[in-house]
């Protein structure tokens, strides 16, 4: 096999990150896969099935299901709550990482914990099964005052016994034939766009809320009360397409899951009605001018964006927006207001460009493919980027990138040796 | 060429052809050959074309400033030592599995017949001008966009003396991002050569592709007026060329007599699929590409093994995904031609040649046409995905799945009928894919599950048998529940609509039995969804446990 006695550093465990491993992998290749978080899986394995009487292909299953084949192979070596530190030679690279302290020993302790300080969110869990460890010291926490010690002081009072770990953040040297740089994106913080009240008006919600959310419960709900709406609406391209902000571009998933979540909630609950607040409706795939057209019958398109978005009694939400044929002001209320975040360069882009002297676009992603018919090759001989780190895509398109990115990592290795 | 693999406990040898078929001969396949070439396949690259030209066929893109790049490209392929190739030819017959494929090739009145490991189908999209959809006819100042194309290549003097070009697209059509890109594409061409008017008359953008928004917010800096529409422009070509809209900007009626319209190209799935996917037994999906639309059919996967499909074989995707999907094809290749990976697993299904009868009912259900025959059915196992509809369906029980066989799941299920103080017993089959992970994830999120669910493993919901269920009830369980997938989301295509067709068959032989069928249930659940798991498992339990007490 190509790529066997070679080791490749993978940095990111979202889909991109998971699929680029699983492929190296299978192609007999040792993976170093450093994850930043607690947890493999990235955003999409947070999202939820947006089927109704049949798959609408999200592609959400698809991430659960490449995590699984991950956890399984025993070529990938997975590093958690772990960053690049350093990358040291050319061609041959060494590699160091930051591995932060696992802080309780096992899965077990921290179960208990878990169930017995539900409330504080001391500890949190993974999405999945094929998260392992299952549970993890919420980062949140230990980013606050104290850190560390004020957790560990809270797991004793609350779990006496628990075996804590007095680990040191470690540093580990990894030495890596190939780097293959998997490490997403940042949703957009909605709060940027204050007149719609994110963060203020309880049933204002961005769209990574509710797929959390559908991936929970199963439904779409509103956090004031935890009912399902009545009347929904959708604004999208919220934090995408928009010059002033600096973000000029399309974020080529919001379209898609925004109208797939439409349909999933209103096969449940028929008597729900959605109005989607758009600019251009983008192509979801193959089946998509099907799926269009039925969205045309099933829900209300409004081609026009709106500015604001005011509390109402009941915890409605009024937005106003001006009629695309007249331009005069509209407003109407709705149970729930939901924000169509986009996809946004991930801030640690600049010191990971830095640190591996690959240079990022006028975005802010890395600049692999533009212009370019190698999409996955960087500048850097050796370093390959794949996924949303460098531009928006969906599950689907990044794993397509991310096959490609191992692709040319082999040919790179075979080349090298 | 072919090389040997050694056979170990758990392999057998095989001989693989390493010489692989490319379909096509646009930019796509010849990648494709390039790269399949670089990591030592030889290659068939079989195209209906006079010649590999540069430009190459009807591509799916602008070349732009890729030009130098696959003009090289050409040339390479051209003299690669590795890379025969065929102008002027179709597939005409295929035959055989992965490893060991036999192809004829129709070449001008010849056939040509070869032996591949490998088929890789890379055409390019067939381009049909929608002018009819508009009511319009092709005249001196009513052209498609092909032949707008030929009069810039041509520096066309015609063009010259239009000062102004209009264009309409997306309303004879849902747009892509391949029709915006070739839009804009165009207007700037029109507008690099001198000084025009350009006026864009569009209903969506489709900007959602690599550089696309960079490649529009750059075609509207250079002056080009685009109006977003919802309803198409009345059109008149009768006595003059005039174009009547309303411009929802400026909220007005606007007149436009352009002295030449584009009229919009649909980029449709290249002609060659179907007749490609006829010969190869591919399941193809919407609009005529060649990969079910189910994502489960990653990338270049289609529902065979050992064909792969690229580019726009495959779906709307550009030149630079086009590549990708060439690379991606290669690798997919080797993954299964070279050496070590072509280790035969042990786990698929096998038949026994004894009992087989031959009535080729296996051959029809293999979604993965992993089976053939000589006297007796024969499964292929590099082909075969494991998946037991076979088995389920064959009349004679002759075809074992490993780990699945029909003693093994007999005595799962004996076990589980049986075992369990607290009533009512749900023996659950549950499909590998779908229904089990979420079964898992239900457990470890602490979803509620009744006290007597017995989960049964399956490699996929079609494989369950009637039998199966019905030895369930009889093994003395309270009621049984098969879990498929959703519909369209199948791994292996359609197992789930055979799952839910024995589910019914099953219910009706309850019936009359004078067992109620409401014992049985069918559901269908994503992988990622344990609480959905968690709700249909704690409904089926509640109907239980409400029978038991009326
Ligand atoms: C609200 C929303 C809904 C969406 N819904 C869909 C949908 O239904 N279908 C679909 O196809 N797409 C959807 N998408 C797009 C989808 O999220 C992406 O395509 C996918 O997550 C991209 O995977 P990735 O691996 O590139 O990035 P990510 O999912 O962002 O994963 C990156 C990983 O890298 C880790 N990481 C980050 N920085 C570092 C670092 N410095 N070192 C090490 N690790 C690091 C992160 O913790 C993370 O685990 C949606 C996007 C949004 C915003
Ligand atoms: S809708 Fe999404 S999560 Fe549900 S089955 Fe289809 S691809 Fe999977
Ligand atoms: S995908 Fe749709 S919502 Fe998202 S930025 Fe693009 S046009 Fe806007
Ligand atoms: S279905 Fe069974 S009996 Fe019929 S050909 Fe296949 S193996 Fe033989
Ligand atoms: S198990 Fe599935 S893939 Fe294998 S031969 Fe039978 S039907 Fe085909």
């Amino acid at each position: 096999m190509s790529g066997h006695g070679k080791r490749v550093l993978v940095l990111g465990g979202g889909i991109a990150g998971l699929y680029a491993a699983k492929v190296l992998a299978g192609h007999g290749t040792a993976v170093d896969l450093v994850e930043k978080s607690g947890f493999l899986g990235g955003h999409g394995l947070q999202y939820g099935c947006k089927a109704g009487a049949a798959c609408e292909k999200c592609g959400a299953c698809t991430v659960e299901q490449i995590l699984a084949d991950v956890a399984a192979e025993p070529r990938i070596t997975v590093h958690l709550r772990a960053e690049l530190a350093g990358v040291e030679g050319n061609g041959r690279f060494s590699a160091t990482i930051r591995q932060r302290p696992r802080l309780l020993h096992d899965d077990a302790d921290l179960a208990a914990c878990y169930k017995k300080t539900g409330g504080q969110r001391l500890v949190v869990r993974g999405w999945s099964p094929n998260n392992r460890p299952f549970y993890a010291v919420n980062p949140g926490k230990l980013s606050e005052e104290g850190g560390a010690e004020k957790v560990l002081g809270l797991v004793e009072q609350a779990c006496p016994g628990a075996a804590a770990v007095d680990g040191e953040e470690a540093e580990k040297t990894l030495p890596a034939d190939a780097i293959i740089v998997a490490t997403g994106f940042a949703p957009f913080d909605a709060c940027k766009k204050p007149t719609y009240g994110y963060g203020k008006i309880p049933n204002v919600v961005t769209g990574l809320e509710v797929e959390r959310g559908l991936r929970a419960e199963g439904r779409v709900l509103r956090p004031s009360d935890g009912e399902p709406p009545k009347k929904a609406a959708f604004i999208q391209c919220v934090g995408s397409r928009d010059i002033a902000l600096g973000n000029p571009w399309c974020s080529r998933v919001c379209c898609a899951y925004a109208l797939r979540i439409a349909q999933a909630a209103r096969y449940k609950d028929p008597e729900l009605s959605v109005t989607v607040f758009y600019m251009d409706i983008q192509s979801t795939g193959k089946s998509f001018p099907a799926f269009y057209e039925q969205c045309k019958k099933d829900l209300r398109f409004v081609r026009n964006i709106p500015v604001d978005a005011f509390p109402e009694q009941g915890g409605r939400v009024r937005v106003a927006w001006s009629h695309p044929k007249t331009g005069a002001r509209v407003e109407e209320a709705f149970d729930l207001l939901v924000l169509s975040i986009g996809i946004t360069p991930n801030p640690d882009n600049a010191g990971l460009s830095r640190a591996l002297f690959i240079p990022l676009d006028a975005d802010g992603f890395f600049a692999a493919g533009d212009g370019e018919l190698e999409r996955a090759a960087t500048i850097r001989p050796g370093v390959f980027v794949a996924g949303t780190a460098a531009g928006p895509k969906s599950i689907p398109a990044s794993m397509a990138h991310a096959a490609a990115a191992a692709a040319e990592a082999l040919e790179y290795l075979k080349e090298a040796s | 060429m072919t090389r040997e693999t050694v056979g170990t406990a758990s392999t057998k040898t095989i001989s693989l052809s390493t010489d692989v078929l490319v379909l096509g001969g646009g930019y796509t396949a010849i990648k494709c050959a390039a790269a399949l070439s670089k990591r030592g396949f030889g290659v068939f690259l079989a195209h209906p074309g006079e010649d590999l030209v540069h430009p190459a066929g009807p591509a799916g893109a602008p070349a732009g400033d890729w030009e130098p790049e696959l003009a090289e490209l050409v040339d390479h392929v051209r003299q690669d030592k590795n890379i025969i190739v065929f102008d002027r030819a179709r597939l005409k017959k295929a035959a055989g599995m992965p490893g060991d494929f036999s192809v004829t090739l129709r070449k001008g009145d010849a056939d040509v017949v070869r032996t591949v490991g490998a088929v890789v189908v890379a055409p390019e999209f067939d381009k049909k001008s929608l002018h009819e959809k508009y009511g319009l006819s092709l005249s001196d100042n009513v052209v498609t966009q092909s032949t707008l194309d030929a009069m810039l290549e041509a520096d066309d003097p015609v063009l010259s003396g239009k000062g102004s070009v209009a264009f309409v697209a997306g309303f004879a059509q849902e747009g892509t991002t391949l029709l915006v890109e070739r839009v804009l594409t165009q207007v700037r061409r029109l507008k690099k050569r001198r000084s025009v008017d350009v006026y864009v008359i569009i209903g969506n953008i489709n900007l959602a592709a690599e550089g696309l928004d960079r490649l529009y917010a750059m075609a509207r800096e250079e002056g080009a007026l685009y109006f977003k529409l919802n309803e198409p422009p009345e059109i008149s070509q009768d006595p003059v060329l005039s174009l009547v809209f309303r411009d929802p900007v400026l909220r007005r009626k606007m007149l436009l007599e352009p002295d030449l319209l584009v009229v919009e190209e649909q980029f449709a799935a290249p002609e060659q699929n179907r007749s490609v996917a006829r010969l190869l037994l591919l399941k193809a999906g919407p609009s005529g590409f060649l990969q079910p639309d189910n994502v489960h059919f990653s990338s270049v996967r289609t529902t065979r093994e050992g064909i792969f499909a690229a580019g726009p074989a495959r779906g709307y995707l550009d030149l630079p995904q086009g590549f990708m999907d060439a690379e991606n094809a290669a690798m997919a290749v080797e993954d299964i031609l070279d050496e070590g990976k072509a280790e035969v697993p042990a786990q698929t299904a096998e038949v026994d040649r004894d009992k087989c009868a031959i009535c080729l009912t296996c051959f029809r259900v293999c979604p993965h046409g992993a089976v053939s025959w000589d006297d007796k059915a024969k499964i292929s196992p590099l082909a075969c995905q494991a998946c037991g509809l076979c088995a389920s369906e064959c009349p004679q029980e002759a075809i074992q799945v490993h780990g699945f066989s029909d003693r093994e799941l007999e005595g799962r299920i004996a076990g589980a009928a049986k075992d369990g103080a607290e009533a009512p017993t749900i023996v659950a089959f549950l499909c590998k894919n779908s229904a089990w992970p979420a079964w898992e994830a239900a457990r470890a999120m602490d979803h509620p599950l009744p006290g007597g669910f017995k989960p049964i493993l399956v490699p996929c919901a079609g494989e369950v048998d009637v039998d199966y269920i019905l030895d369930a009830f009889v093994q003395g369980a309270d009621g049984v529940l098969a879990a498929a997938c959703h519909a369209g989301n199948c791994r292996f295509h359609q197992g789930n609509r055979y799952a839910a067709r024995r589910v019914d068959n099953a219910k009706r032989l309850l019936s009359e039995a004078g067992i109620d069928p409401q014992r049985l249930a069918f559901a269908r659940v994503a992988a990622n969804m344990g609480v959905e798991f968690s709700r249909i498992a704690m409904q089926m339990h509640e109907r239980l446990e409400k029978r038991k007490k009326t």
